[in-house]
């Protein structure tokens, strides 16, 4: 028998507190933040007439401080904990590990001063301007290349599957941050895309769809493999199911994307296959689900004591339950209804509030006792925290579900004589306050119980004694093993580098197939010689609109649907936003569409609009923008962004090249113009108001006039 | 020709093959992993959380 040589090590538990740190200020700072904007919903006087505190620009900070800043380094938390133990190796780099600690934390800060001064790429999720995106993508390297050091130096052979699930998750996010955040700057803090219209919309939800795939989905897959067997002191229910789980969910997610696009002018073979592979996507999903929980056999009465099981087992009970919507709302009929309405706000709480922030709290409390070496201060709150959280988030769902389905059927009523029951869009919005107030109230409920975690943590560690860094021992791993009979999985999964390039590969294959035809492929976009470039006063219109986060109330797509071409007009056409950098689609109709709004009314009505919202339209939730009347629209800009644009391919003639600031000068000036009429001051033509007006009044217009010219010719012929 | 190829890549038979390569993997992986004599090997693994290395008393 070989002497087995023992080697002594200690774990880099210091950066996991470090870490856990965070993710308990940052989810606060995310939760106070998502019920400040439940509320700006409920009540527009809660924009407080500031413009860094819209919702158009809060909400952005909210989902970027909850996937990023709070999930983020609970994510980052359990990796390092996690990973340590499993490989049976300190950390790969102290420094490293520091340098990717202060370096997130940079970001996030970046992230909470830039967004509400609203310096946005307006992609969602994505909404960080390039200088930003290039700090994630070194930090993001920094953690890549500190984990995978981790698995080179580990003593244990076998890559444990919650480690595959981390491998994925680092593989794929680097892929889809980089593949989509590839734009031209302009200067410091604003940058276009390199891709326009149904490219960019392609590009951009095969982002944010495997953003939540890939950062809220497979590391706390990981962590659940990890913390629910040692929290239950049960092994995995089954390995083999987890093979299955991982395999099939990393190659089946990525196909999924399209499905925020479903009924838009993408491809209808992108939109299939898009549906098929998120309902093929239930069945990874459950797999892991009925994993985690029979992982519990046995255990089951500590899952009414044990605040740990108890979180544990909710997040991968709330998993099921979004990973069943999920599903159901990829589907084309149903999505139809769904698509624009809070059923999706719903469904997406479901997912980052149901299993994240359960996971999250149980793996918290499973850690802060471990790691201060102590017991719970009280189990007792952390039980009521438990209901909190859970009557909250069932307010939150049951309300979404309410007012999705009711503004649905609102939208789509109409009546014997082909006429809409509910012309006026802002009676469907009024009917689904009263629900606004419901989600904010759970929104409230949520944020007091996770306080009172914050609270009861906080006398966790208050009552520690303190820990002497623990040494631990384990076997060296020998280079060459000579187990035999060893089954080619195991093999794999001894061999990290190969593991990665197969993970990577199944990634890939279905944004390959996806997204790059859209991305090569001219025949995608049937060109239309009417559709013209944005003049120079538009851009800047357009990008004071991006500022203020208008799409995250108004989409620029309308479906192919009965309702929506008798309230909005004739649907839209891919080649209508070939000149959209970034496309504005938007994912959510809290007001109306705004693809065609060019010409409905007049430039006074939009003047008075954006004043007081509710001098035009009675009851209207919209915030008041006051600023965009005393600030100057950007002029000294617009001759770069007219050359950046033409370096992307917009074909911008010479004469507008050269006088672009003249030409904007002209155009805000017959604009305020046609105001004076009515009393506006012309010395308003240089202000951020004027462009919003052309920009708006041009939204739709190049379309119409080629409708009307198609039309034309056809009764000729 | 590159181009040209990519250019033809706009088809809906595309999905189809995705599908049949999904399924061809899972079935695949199916087999795989019931191969015999796996069974010890999965028992062992399953334990791996539960197994941290051993606090050394010095």
């Amino acid at each position: 028998m070989n002497d087995v040589k023992m080697e002594r090590f200690k774990y880099d538990d210091e950066l996991t507190k470090l870490f856990i740190f965070a993710t308990v200020i940052w989810g606060f700072v995310a939760l106070l933040l998502g019920v400040t904007v439940a509320f700006q919903l409920a009540s527009w006087k809660v924009n407080m007439g500031l413009e860094w505190s819209t919702f158009g620009r809060l909400r952005p900070l909210h989902t970027n401080a909850a996937i990023f800043a709070f999930v983020g380094n609970a994510m980052f938390a359990g990796i390092y904990y996690s990973t340590q133990r499993l490989t049976k190796s300190r950390l790969f780099s102290d420094v490293l590990g520091r340098i990717h600690f202060w370096g997130w934390q940079l970001i996030i800060v970046a992230a909470a001063i830039s967004l509400p001064l609203g310096f946005t790429t307006g992609k969602e999720y994505a909404e960080l301007e390039w200088p930003i995106d290039i700090a994630i993508a070194v930090i993001w390297v920094v953690f890549a290349i500190n984990f995978f050091g981790t698995l080179v130096k580990r003593r244990e052979k076998h890559l444990y599957v919650a480690l595959w699930f981390y491998i994925a998750t680092i593989v794929t996010v680097t892929v889809l941050h980089v593949v989509n955040s590839i734009a031209f700057p302009v200067d410091f803090m604003k940058s276009y895309p390199v891709y326009a219209g149904i490219q960019d919309a392609l590009v951009q939800w095969w982002y944010g769809h495997n953003a939540v795939a890939f950062f809220l989905t497979t590391p706390f897959l990981g962590i659940m493999y990890y913390f629910i067997p040692k929290a239950a002191n049960r092994p995995v229910y089954s390995y083999r199911l987890s093979i299955i789980h991982f395999w099939s969910l990393v190659f089946l997610y990525i196909w999924a994307g399209p499905h925020h696009l479903l009924y838009t002018s993408v491809p209808d073979w992108v939109q299939t296959t898009a549906m098929v592979f998120s309902v093929m996507l239930w069945m990874p999903s459950w797999g892991g689900m009925i994993n985690g929980l029979l992982t519990l056999r046995g255990a089951w009465d500590k899952v009414r004591t044990d605040p740990v099981l108890k979180f544990m087992a909710t997040s991968v009970t709330f998993y099921g339950m979004a990973t069943f919507e999920g599903p159901l709302l990829a589907i084309k009929s149903i999505n139809g209804m769904a698509h624009y309405t809070d059923w999706i706000v719903g469904h997406v709480h479901s997912g980052t509030i149901g299993w994240n922030y359960m996971i999250i709290s149980g793996m918290l409390y499973y850690l802060v006792p471990k790691m201060w070496n102590t017991t719970l201060y009280s189990v007792k709150m952390a039980n009521a925290q438990f209901w909190l959280a859970t009557i909250g988030l069932l307010l939150y769902m049951m309300s979404m579900w309410t007012a999705g389905i009711t503004q649905a059927l609102m939208w789509r009523a109409i009546d014997e004589t082909g006429k809409l029951v509910y012309p006026n869009f802002i009676e469907t919005v009024v009917r689904i306050v009263p629900m606004y107030w419901v989600r904010a109230f759970g929104g409230v409920l949520i944020l007091a119980g996770f306080i009172l975690m914050m609270y009861n943590l906080w006398l966790t560690i208050k009552k520690s004694k303190g820990l002497e860094e623990q040494e631990y021992m384990a076997p060296a791993m020998e280079k060459v093993t000579s187990e035999v009979n060893q089954t080619a999985h195991r093999k794999l999964e001894g061999l990290p580098t190969l593991f990665t390039v197969l993970t990577t590969i199944a990634i890939l294959v279905g944004g390959i197939i996806e997204i790059t035809p859209s991305l090569i492929s001219d025949t995608f976009v049937e060109r239309d010689s009417e559709i013209k470039p944005y003049s120079p006063l538009e851009i800047a219109g357009r990008d004071i609109f991006i500022k203020e986060g208008c799409y995250v109330c108004h989409s620029q797509q309308i479906r192919p649907m009965p309702d929506e071409a008798l309230r909005y007009g004739p649907p839209s056409t891919a080649a209508e936003s070939v000149y959209d950098r970034p496309f504005q689609w938007g994912s959510r109709r809290i007001g109306p569409d705004l693809a065609r709004v060019g010409g409905k009314y007049n430039d006074m009505w939009h003047f008075r609009h954006m004043y007081d919202p509710r001098e035009v339209t009675p009851k209207s939730i919209m915030p008041e923008y006051t600023w965009l009347f005393k600030k100057k629209f950007e002029i000294k800009t617009l001759p770069k962004k007219i050359k950046v644009m033409t370096a992307l391919g917009v074909p911008y003639t010479d004469h507008q090249i050269k006088n672009t600031v003249l030409l904007a000068q002209k155009q805000a000036f017959e604009i305020t113009k046609g105001l004076n009429v009515d009393g506006v001051d012309m010395k308003m033509q240089n202000k951020e108001i004027i462009a919003l007006i052309a920009y708006l009044q041009r939204l739709g217009v190049d379309g119409a006039r080629s409708r009307e010219l198609k039309k034309q010719v056809r009764s000729e012929q | 020709m590159i181009r040209e190829f990519l250019l033809k890549i706009n088809q809906p038979w595309l999905p189809t093959l995705g599908t049949a390569l999904f399924v061809g993997i899972f079935v695949g992986m199916l087999i795989w992993i019931n191969r015999r004599g796996s069974n010890s090997y999965y028992e062992e693994a399953s334990f791996l959380p539960l197994d941290e290395g051993v606090k050394s008393e010095r």
